[in-house]
């Protein structure tokens, strides 16, 4: 499991993130919502060891505020970042297996990854700056794929991409959900796609914890307040 | 398999190419297969693993220096103290590594730059490297005479043909990959575990070696070595010149800018600013119509080529 405890991140003498707490069962996914420099990537990166972070984070056995980022990659931390962020001189087979740098066991391969996306086997020998924004985001769900991830931060799912795009990234993801022992962070601009996808949801305000709770039966209204700050009154 | 039986003849050709070439042919091309070395070295530096060392001089004048001071003072043949020299300038090169990675983008290029001035100034005032008056080839007794153009033209060859085969071979193997990915995107590799400097310490440490290998061997034929010859700025010059309008992060690259170089100021022999003008001109020339250099202008008419004729 994921355990998360008074989580402060740092960007040089700014601070982003105020004692964020989380706790996810082996298999749960969580929705993270909140306006634009709410801390959902700063949160992402505090528990990837990309940035400055103070605070306990634990997963399963494993202390990761102890490592550096590459020795939190290795324990099963695996980011597909915001804006994809391609390997650009690399290949789409390149790409998706310098996921697979880490070498940890499991069940993820090439061939799983391009199962899920068929589109990336047709694809495998493109330089990747040449795909579409929505194959480009399936290549960085497939690199940190390929890294057979503990934790799984997925930054930015939809972010720029065609409706009828996103929902197919989506439709991928929520077949990852059903059938693995994965835990999975995901951050989505859209509240309700998000809590559709999450088991539970924590929204953040400003660097701090505004509202957490259950996706099923989530107060939608609550939410809102949480998200733009608005007094309960 | 063509391209690879091509490959083979130009190898052998340029192997057999002493007992066809008088005194000062030879020393030409011994010449431009060092400056080919050299390139290859740092294109291994800046093209694939994006550092820009404007230092590399340093490590040209420490590799001769290391030959002349190691053949002094140890039983060691000339020619064994060359992959010597190499060893030599990689312990440098992994020593000062963790001081100069410290220093990102452009002021790692001015730390280079320091780090080339420093050895410099310790060479020209340390009486164990001979000072400023500099040192000459103690062993040049052990060496044969009649042979020794066609043995420093050798040395050269198997050093730039080393360095391309090294570069060739890294970029097919996982390092290479993962070079790649650290250049193309440092966040997106550090987030899969590559660690950045892991990976920047290996291939900063083989380019210096390199560098300091091609550096002992173009020293070794002259029989004498100055700080000024060995720590000359113009080597840097030179490099620069060669990969980028070779073709910067292309294995080609090195020796089609080598070849352009050198046809140039031999053309151009006559007269010493005419012969800068015409590198200043083409250097501005090459980057404003063909951005990767002649690799990348040869790349593109090659494939223009191939599929005009796989068009029925």
């Amino acid at each position: 499991m994921l355990e998360i405890r008074g989580l402060d991140a740092f960007y040089g003498d700014f601070q982003a993130l105020f004692g964020v707490d989380l706790s996810l069962q082996p298999g749960q996914t969580l929705a993270l919502i909140g306006a634009n420099g709410a801390g959902k990537s700063s949160f992402l990166h505090a528990i990837c060891g990309m940035t400055q972070a103070r605070g306990s984070v634990r997963l399963g056995d494993t202390d990761l505020a102890a490592l550096p980022a590459v020795g939190r990659a290795a324990a099963g931390v695996a980011l597909s970042p915001e804006g994809r962020r391609m390997f650009l001189s690399l290949s789409v087979r390149e790409n998706l297996l310098m996921g697979a740098n880490v070498r940890r066991r499991g069940p993820w391969t090439l061939d799983r990854v391009t199962g899920l996306f068929p589109i990336l086997g047709e694809f495998a020998d493109r330089p990747a700056g040449l795909l579409s924004g929505g194959q480009q985001q399936m290549v960085a769900i497939g690199r940190a794929l390929m890294a057979n991830p503990a934790l799984l931060l997925l930054d930015e799912v939809s972010l720029g991409l065609a409706p009828v795009v996103a929902q197919e990234v989506h439709a991928a993801l929520a077949m990852l959900r059903d059938q693995s022992e994965m835990i999975t962070i995901m951050v989505e601009q859209d509240v309700n796609r998000a809590i559709a996808a999450g088991d539970r949801f924590l929204c953040l305000l400003e660097g701090r914890a505004a509202l957490t709770g259950p996706c099923a039966g989530a107060d939608l209204d609550a939410i809102g307040r949480a998200y733009f700050g608005e007094d309960d009154t | 398999m063509r391209p690879g039986i091509l490959l083979a003849v130009a190898v052998v050709a340029l192997v057999l190419l002493p007992f066809g070439a008088d005194r000062g042919m030879l020393f030409l091309a011994s010449e431009i297969l060092v400056v080919v070395a050299l390139s290859q070295a740092w294109n291994l530096l800046a093209g694939y693993g994006g550092l820009l060392s404007p230092g590399h001089h340093g490590f040209v004048g420490i590799g001769g220096y290391a030959l002349y001071v190691l053949t002094r003072d140890l039983p060691v043949h000339p020619y064994m103290a060359i992959p010597l020299a190499g060893i030599v300038t990689a312990v440098l090169g992994f020593l000062l590594a963790p001081i100069l990675f410290r220093l990102r983008e452009v002021y790692f290029a001015v730390g280079m730059w320091v780090a080339a001035e420093i050895f410099r100034i310790v060479v020209m005032r340390w009486d164990y490297t001979g000072g400023a008056a500099g040192l000459p080839l103690a062993a040049a007794r052990s060496l044969n005479r009649e042979w020794m153009g066609a043995s420093a033209y050798w040395l050269a060859l198997a050093v730039a043909l080393g360095a391309t085969a090294l570069v060739w071979a890294l970029m097919r193997s996982n390092f290479g990959l993962r070079l790649r990915a650290l250049k193309d995107d440092e966040l997106a590799a550090r987030s899969i575990g590559v660690a950045p400097h892991r990976v920047r310490l290996a291939v900063f440490v083989l380019s210096v070696a390199l560098t300091g290998m091609a550096g002992a061997v173009s020293f070794l034929s002259a029989l004498f070595i100055t700080p000024v010859a060995a720590f000359d700025i113009n080597w840097m010059v030179t490099i620069v010149f060669v990969t980028i309008i070779g073709g910067i992060g292309r294995i080609s690259g090195p020796f089609l800018g080598a070849a352009l170089y050198f046809v140039l100021r031999e053309t151009l022999a006559f007269s010493s600013s005419w012969y800068l003008v015409a590198l200043g001109a083409t250097a501005v020339l090459v980057m404003l119509v063909m951005p990767g250099g002649l690799a990348g202008a040869l790349d593109r008419l090659l494939s223009r080529k191939s599929t005009m004729e796989t068009q029925p």
